[in-house]
């Protein structure tokens, strides 16, 4: 890193420099954040000041709620919520409570078996059966059509695994030895020593679990028909589909009245905002255990 | 030497339970599953019949998939998609860590992280929705070009030309800036005198550059690279299952849609395990293979 805080004077070239890299930084920051403002000034538009202004809104001069009003009354989202927010949070105690207990186990360094066993895991990560066995055995399972099918095949995270592994590898010996002597048992070293040290890591893991649950559509396309276990996401993805959203007030003036499109981007919108809202307190959290995964994969 | 073992045994015995419990649930999860699909790719599994009444047909399905035009369009699909993908996502994220690192103004640099790791956490249901915005046949873009050439409009989302840029341009703004974690991680270690050195040498800042930033970041780049000719096969799956429509499955079908559409959906299981074993095979194999050539060339590898 270069020295901060101290005022230098730059160089010619440097300055240029400095220019050119903010010039194109605040290109690519705006790239990031207009089409998201696009569509938020959208899912306010009505479809009167849409005709008024030729189909060409950014921001609506007089915005409206009716596509939100819309969405949390007739489309099931409040439900859709309420399933992805519970299949979230069960979703990362899934993904931890095999994993921790296992990266630790598998850090023993006089394991016997622990090479095959490490061999057994991390296969899984390169060959996969693929959809139709998967399929067939949630069948077999019983678990096509139930909410457990986004919770229990879950609990395999191999990647988790292999980062608890490798932290626990990390713990200096002599913690536990001084354990060994007081008389820990292996499980009371996993909970009262490790556990504790690798905090941060285990955040990270239930954190990067918690935005593949909050995400997931895919797994509802495929193995869940019954609508009242479809997550936010899989109803935004079927506003965002279907070509008309069905029948829309008509008796009301155009100026009041939604669009179509206004209200799939509504659904966007409530697709993300709540991810918006934590990213700022987590953003540390997700940044160390992405750091963690380059450091040694 | 038996005394020993069975005193490692003793030392651990409260952790095997544990590990005996991950191995039956990932045999369970993971193996049979893979071994299902090793069956049911050489027999005859019609709905509604079990893998085990099922009749065996030997290398029929195989036969036939090779026999299938159709499949040299999926490999052609598959290979285009994920080569263009990595032709064009792979410099912007270089590019990226490179002006946010040489940024002199440090809450510039702060906000520029905090906003282009954003788009790493919106679903590609979300995003979908803002390219569908932008576009859609009445989507900003039309509205931009049709105030050029007298309101004609081209509905991007089903223009088979469109489709792959459209897939490779939303997974770069979705993954750039995340992209570029990984090389900050090599950056932040980086010696401040090899910095301190360039400067007394008068060195400008393309030769920091040349000398300083990229060395440092090419161990990372290196690694990058042949990690993403092993995937090579792995698309973006869900990505393009959302982006795709009947329009575009002339360069939108690639080996995974067509296994989960047909092979799932028409529950033409034989035939569709048969094409997706080839595929783990074949994909299980350039990992593997990359992945100790990436530990030969750069010291590192996924696992």
């Amino acid at each position: 890193m270069k020295k901060e805080g101290k005022k230098i004077k730059l160089s010619k070239e440097e300055f240029i420099y400095q220019v050119v890299i903010s010039t194109v930084l605040v290109i690519v920051l705006i790239c990031c954040v207009i089409p998201f403002l696009y569509v938020v000034g959208m899912s306010f538009t009505s479809e009167g000041e849409m005709i008024e202004r030729n189909y060409f809104v950014i921001i609506p001069k007089k915005p409206i709620l009716a596509a939100y009003s819309y969405l949390f009354t007739s489309t099931g989202f409040l439900a859709g919520l309420r399933v992805t927010f519970v299949r979230t949070v069960l979703g990362v105690v899934a993904a931890l409570i095999l994993s921790v207990p296992l990266g630790y186990t598998l850090a023993q360094e006089n394991l016997p078996f622990k090479k095959s066993s490490m061999l057994f895991f991390i296969i899984t990560m390169i060959l996969s059966g693929g959809l139709i066995p998967s399929y067939m055995l949630m069948n077999k399972l019983h678990l096509l059509n139930t909410f457990w099918v986004y919770i229990v095949p879950g609990c395999a995270n191999t990647y988790g695994i292999l980062v608890v592994k490798l932290f626990v590898e990390g713990i200096p010996n002599d913690i536990m030895e001084s354990a060994d002597l007081d008389g820990a048992s292996e499980i009371q070293k996993m909970i009262r020593i490790a556990i504790p040290l690798l905090k941060p890591t285990i955040c990270a893991l239930g954190l990067f679990a918690a935005v593949i649950h909050w995400n997931d559509w895919f797994t509802t396309m495929v193995y869940v028909r019954d609508a009242k276990y479809y997550p936010a996401q899989f109803i935004v993805r079927n506003l965002l589909t279907q070509s008309t959203s069905g029948e829309m007030m008509s008796n009301i003036s155009t100026y009041a009245r939604m669009t179509s499109k206004s209200m799939k981007m509504a659904s966007v919108v409530v697709g993300v905002v709540p991810i918006l809202c934590v990213y700022p307190f987590l953003q540390k959290y997700f940044i160390s255990g992405m750091y963690t995964g380059s450091v040694k994969g | 030497m038996k005394n020993d073992v069975k005193q490692k045994f003793k030392k651990y015995r409260l952790l095997y339970p544990i590990l005996i419990i991950g191995i039956i649930y990932y045999i369970i999860f993971m193996y049979i599953p893979i071994l299902w699909g090793f069956i049911i790719s050489f027999k005859n599994l019609k709905v509604g019949g079990t893998i085990a009444s099922a009749p065996w047909v030997g290398l029929d399905n195989y036969r036939q998939v090779f026999a299938d035009k159709e499949m040299l369009k999926l490999v052609k699909n598959t290979l285009t998609i994920s080569v263009s993908r990595l032709v064009f996502s792979f410099i912007p994220p270089i590019l990226l860590t490179i002006c946010i690192f040489d940024l002199r103004n440090n809450a510039f640099k702060k906000i520029s992280q905090t906003i282009v790791y954003i788009p790493h956490f919106f679903s590609w249901v979300v995003i979908y929705g803002i390219a569908f915005a932008f576009f859609s046949g009445d989507g900003f873009v039309n509205h931009v070009i049709s105030l050029f050439n007298g309101g004609k409009t081209i509905d991007f989302m089903t223009s088979t030309k469109a489709f792959v840029p459209l897939l490779v341009g939303s997974q770069i703004w979705k993954e750039a800036g995340w992209g570029t974690i990984l090389y900050f991680a090599a950056l932040t270690s980086v010696n401040t005198e090899l910095y301190e050195a360039a400067k007394i040498d008068g060195a400008g800042p393309i030769a920091r550059i040349r000398a300083v930033t990229l060395p440092a970041m090419i161990p990372v780049i290196t690694f990058s690279l042949i990690m993403s000719v092993g995937s090579i096969l792995n698309n973006d799956f869900e990505q393009i299952l959302l982006f795709y429509n009947a329009a575009v499955y002339d360069v939108g079908d690639i080996i995974d849609t067509w296994v989960y559409r047909v092979g799932l959906g028409k529950m033409q299981y034989g035939i569709g395990s048969a094409v997706n074993m080839m595929k783990a095979l074949v994909s299980m194999v350039l990992i593997v293979f990359t992945n100790s050539f990436s530990k030969k060339v750069t010291g590192r590898g996924m696992f």
